[in-house]
């Protein structure tokens, strides 16, 4: 079958699919625990008996049976005919079929992961995966579906697999769970606009969930779909009865759903785990004559992905800022680094770049002397595993790029591709087979043109180019091509031209590369800015440019309100509105105790020595301020209006204030008073410390001595220094329940010993009335241990 | 040597909300002002980027025939729980499995401790503890669609050592039968796991009768 026959025939109405065939195997007697593919050669007339029923009730395609048919599952059994068994079930199939159904070769996960996350390389599982492709030829099918795909990499090892051996047309459904993403993170459309970018015939999801969510599914990417659209939900979800699995839809219950499938826009229709030939009848009867609904609202947006999200490109969203600073020109710290094969610069500037507001991170490994094609690799690799923003391959290697993409696990853009001869022949055919959008540079084998009018020359010969591949004007992005206006000043305003001239005449997204407009001038920031103002008032879709520029994002976030691309000007007020529904806790006139109240441990060191300076005395400065704030603090933190890290932040900015005024008391001979002397420990065996510490950090900020002794500590240790220092308290804590008894062991001494000191115990493990059996007191936090020990000390 | 499976660096899913939750954030009480919030999703995601989960789990067979004890018949090791014993009793398979964070987020921890930066420590805290519990959710969810091909499926919830009546101790067979010592974690003979962001779990598996 073509991929024009597969088209002709979705056009037509909707296409029946078949339902599962493991559940009902099971029912003929396939027992757990085998290869249920050597099962069912061994036992052939089964499949052929389910096969035929789903024709007969109306199945237009029926999967082989090889769902786990692939080289790396098929080796879990010791298997290692993999073309042959792949062959032999295609063979079954098509007995089963006789001519009255197509039959589809089915590929499904490997159960394995390729790294970063397992030990297989992308390159492995294409590899195995086309062992199983060649079987499945050799066994006469008419098309390919790839199902119950987890992982969109591996979603893409296949698909790129089935690519390279033939061309047939191709169907890939992922499994998504109630949640609505794979369990690895991929949403629907994300997996839709990676797939049909990739060049799936069809996509869609099967599996996991019943119809109900599935109609959710499809109705959200229908929109954004340039492929038809597929769905084979479970008959519900299995449930043991009897000590048998039954699902809970029946077939009529099931059957029902089929027109809410139609109007959502699905194409091809069929069903998953628990449905049979009955729920088969009832979906073809249901569908017969009827035709997917198309979306109204079809998105023209250029639409970028990663494997966890996707980013839409168009002059009627806010701007795209691509962020630029991953790039070695001019950083020679991260040359090196990136000849080193470092990777944390490129990690660390992207970090930054998403929090600053990047959507699209510019990937750039041009760095002479090195094997680009490797360092791109490498880097699109990490960036991949930790930024969920798409990257954009900033690079004019045809390997370097190819290499980047096949392993990239979404809809990459490329960064950029001109008329240059060289650039045209060579990068194009690699975008185009990776399905990656580009960014079209106007200029060609002499030069940059001068003029508005001949770039626009060069960007209609390109795309006439591009469109031989199936490229349409929502795939890439044109450069307006921005030159230096210290240099030339009428360039600027040819720039403006095709950003105009693409917006309104050719109607295709645009995008510029802000920095260059303002080279060799002095306060560049402001002419950027200026010059982004105004291509975004001719409506620019993107700009690359450092995030990092405030100025620029400022007036970036602005122009985007003022040219209505800011709907409601959400981001705009998202970003700078001053009340954004949180509640400010109360401030007072005393900057002191306002930064303790707020946390602002950077700012509370000058802020006392502005109050030194003043003349304020330095005991005042504690007794007025500090210890309110931080009593404020605690009452806020008991009132749950603060939470855990408000008030570390507040007890760690009175923890510096207090270290800047100490030698001032001291000086002044005038020491606050020490509340209580504290021995503090985690107890033997226990290495939990953290809770311990917070501990620490506020007995100390409430005015006690505290003296810890850190985690797993003997027991004699903690008794000793108790008694040496004189001690008011021992305080102890522990997570876990074999080593709470060491606190019953420490309180057991202290009695027998007739110690003059109290027990304080806290941590996971412990409650109110353990502490009772061990005659000590009890704190469920760091602030009730405060709370708890003021209590104990002034019993004393 | 065995069915174990191994991944590393895996995405896990979990909701942000529930490390607020862990901190004490009360979506009615607490108020946090702008920058605050900021800077603790900052820390967020580079504790995620710190933590590189790697998740190791096996199937193994099991026996509930003795009253209150769930037995690994393969491995002869038995483990006593009222509580593991009721989930179990439709199962005579099930999934042992680990999820840890590593030693880079450990060390980043520590480190901010010392360093006097606890606000910091304790958001990374939280959140590393979240992350490795959601590679236990993975772990689970991998597992499920593995099943539901065969008619099988996951007990409604797993069980951990130290939990309900499940002792700590038992804690020792999850450690030798995943083989942990393999993959960079340690036991205490208190039975703590180290890296201190480790956890382990069982899950029944309830198939059909043949």
């Amino acid at each position: 079958m073509t991929k024009e026959q597969f088209k002709e025939m979705v056009s037509k109405g909707i296409v029946i699919l078949d339902g599962a065939a493991g559940t009902l195997l099971q029912e003929l007697g396939m027992p757990t625990g085998i290869c249920p593919e050597k099962w069912v050669l061994d036992n052939p007339q089964s499949i052929i008996n389910i096969q035929k029923q789903y024709v007969d009730s109306g199945s237009d395609i029926v999967y082989t049976f090889t769902f786990g048919a692939n080289e790396l599952k098929l080796k879990e059994f010791n298997i290692d005919d993999v073309i042959g068994i792949n062959r032999e079930l295609a063979k079954l199939s098509r007995q089963a079929a006789n001519g009255k159904a197509l039959v589809a070769g089915d590929m499904s996960p490997t159960g394995q992961l390729m790294e970063p996350f397992g030990m297989y390389t992308f390159e492995e599982v294409v590899c195995s995966y086309k062992k199983q492709v060649a079987g499945l030829l050799e066994g006469g099918v008419d098309l390919f579906v790839i199902e119950t795909m987890m992982d969109i990499q591996e979603a893409r090892a296949a698909l790129i697999a089935v690519k390279e051996s033939c061309d047939l047309p191709v169907i890939v459904t992922m499994t998504f769970e109630r949640g609505g993403h794979t369990i690895n993170g991929t949403d629907p459309l994300t997996a839709l606009i990676t797939l049909q970018s990739l060049g799936a015939d069809a996509v869609g999801c099967n599996c996991s969930t019943g119809p109900k969510e599935m109609i959710e599914i499809i109705e959200k990417i229908k929109p954004y779909a340039k492929v038809p659209l597929v769905a084979k939900p479970n008959a519900g979800m299995p449930k043991l009865v009897d000590g048998k699995t039954v699902f809970d839809m029946d077939a009529t219950e099931f059957t029902r759903y089929t027109d809410e499938f139609i109007k959502a826009g699905v194409n091809l229709l069929g069903g998953c785990c628990g449905t049979t030939p009955e729920y088969i009848l009832g979906l073809s009867e249901a569908a017969k004559g009827k035709r997917a609904y198309e979306s109204a609202n079809k998105s023209n947006d250029l639409i970028l992905s990663s494997s966890r999200r996707i980013v839409s490109i168009s002059n009627n969203l806010p701007t795209c800022l691509i962020g630029e600073r991953i790039n070695p020109t001019g950083k020679k710290k991260l040359r090196q680094e990136l000849r080193d094969g470092s990777m944390d610069l490129v990690t660390e500037y992207a970090m930054d770049q998403v929090d600053e507001g990047a959507l699209v991170l510019d990937v750039n490994a041009g760095v002479p002397g090195i094997d680009e094609a490797k360092i791109l690799t490498k880097m699109v690799k990490t960036l991949s595993t930790f930024v969920t923003v798409p990257l954009c391959l900033d690079s004019s290697s045809p390997e370097a790029l190819e290499s980047a993409l096949r392993v990239y696990p979404g809809r990459a853009l490329i960064n950029s591709i001109s008329a240059e001869e060289s650039k045209l022949e060579k990068i194009l055919p690699i975008a185009a087979k990776y399905g990656a959008a580009f960014i079209l540079l106007p200029l060609d084998d002499n030069g940059v043109p001068e003029k508005a009018d001949d770039r626009i020359k060069i960007i209609e010969s390109v795309y006439e180019k591009a469109k031989e591949y199936g490229y349409t004007k929502s795939d890439f992005l044109i450069d307006g091509l921005v030159m230096t206006a210290a240099s030339n000043q009428e360039a600027s305003l040819e720039t403006i031209k095709v950003i105009n001239w693409s917006n309104k005449e050719f109607g295709a997204n645009t995008v510029i590369g802000l920095s260059n407009i303002s080279f060799g001038l002095p306060e560049r920031t402001w002419i950027n800015a200026a010059f982004l103002a105004m291509a975004m008032s001719q409506g620019l879709s993107a700009v690359i440019m450092n995030p990092g520029s405030q100025e620029t994002m400022r007036i970036k976030r602005a122009t985007d309100v003022l040219t209505g691309k800011d709907r409601g000007s959400n981001h705009y007020i998202k970003t700078y509105g001053a009340d954004r529904g949180i509640t400010r806790v109360e401030k007072q006139e005393a900057p002191v105790f306002n930064c303790v109240l707020e946390g602002r441990q950077s700012e509370i060191v000058d802020v006392v020595k502005a109050e030194l300076t003043k003349g304020v005395p330095p005991v005042e400065l504690v007794d007025n301020h500090l210890i309110p704030a931080i009593s404020r603090v605690g009452e806020l933190y008991q009132a749950k209006t603060y939470f855990l890290p408000q008030l570390i932040q507040s007890a760690e900015a009175m923890e510096a204030a207090m270290s800047y005024i100490t030698p001032f008391l001291e000086a002044e001979k005038k020491q606050t008073n020490t509340k209580g002397k504290i021995v503090l420990a985690t107890v033997k065996g226990d290495i939990h410390d953290i809770g311990k510490n917070i501990v620490a950090l506020m007995l100390r900020n409430y005015g006690f001595n505290v003296i810890d002794l850190g985690k797993d500590v003997e027991e004699e240790v903690i008794i000793k220094t108790a008694v040496n220092e004189k001690a008011d308290i021992i305080a102890l804590s522990a997570l876990m329940t074999t080593t709470m008894e060491q606190m019953r062991k420490i309180a057991d001494r202290v009695k027998t010993e007739g110690i003059e000191v109290n027990i304080l115990i806290g941590g996971a493990a412990v409650d109110e009335s353990y502490a009772t059996q061990i005659g000590a007191a009890y704190a469920k936090d760091a602030y009730l241990a405060v709370k708890k020990a003021e209590e104990l000390v002034v019993k004393r | 040597m065995n069915n174990i499976k191994y991944f590393n660096s895996i995405k896990t899913q979990y909701k942000r909300s529930l490390i607020y939750t862990r901190l004490g954030f009360e979506k009615t009480n607490t108020s946090i002002e702008p920058e605050q919030k900021k800077q603790i999703e900052k820390w967020i995601t580079e504790a995620e980027f710190l933590c590189k989960v790697s998740v190791i789990f096996r199937t193994v067979c099991l026996s509930t025939n003795q009253k209150n004890k769930v037995i690994l018949t393969q491995h002869n090791e038995t483990m006593i729980s009222k509580s593991l014993w009721n989930l179990l009793q439709n199962s005579k398979e099930a999934i042992l499995m680990a999820a840890t964070a590593g030693v880079g987020i450990m060390d980043e921890i520590k480190q901010l401790q010392e360093a006097g930066n606890m606000t910091k420590a304790i958001v990374y805290d939280a959140a590393a503890s979240q992350i490795t519990d959601a590679g236990l959710d993975w772990v689970m969810a991998y597992s499920k669609q593995q099943l539901i091909r065969k008619g099988a499926s996951l007990t409604h919830m797993r069980y951990s050592p130290g939990y309900g009546d499940l002792e700590l101790y038992n804690q020792d067979i999850f450690y030798r039968l995943l083989n942990l010592e393999n993959w960079g974690v340690e036991i205490t003979e208190n039975y703590m796991l180290i890296p201190e962001k480790t956890v382990t779990a069982i899950v029944g598996i309830e198939s059909p009768k043949s």
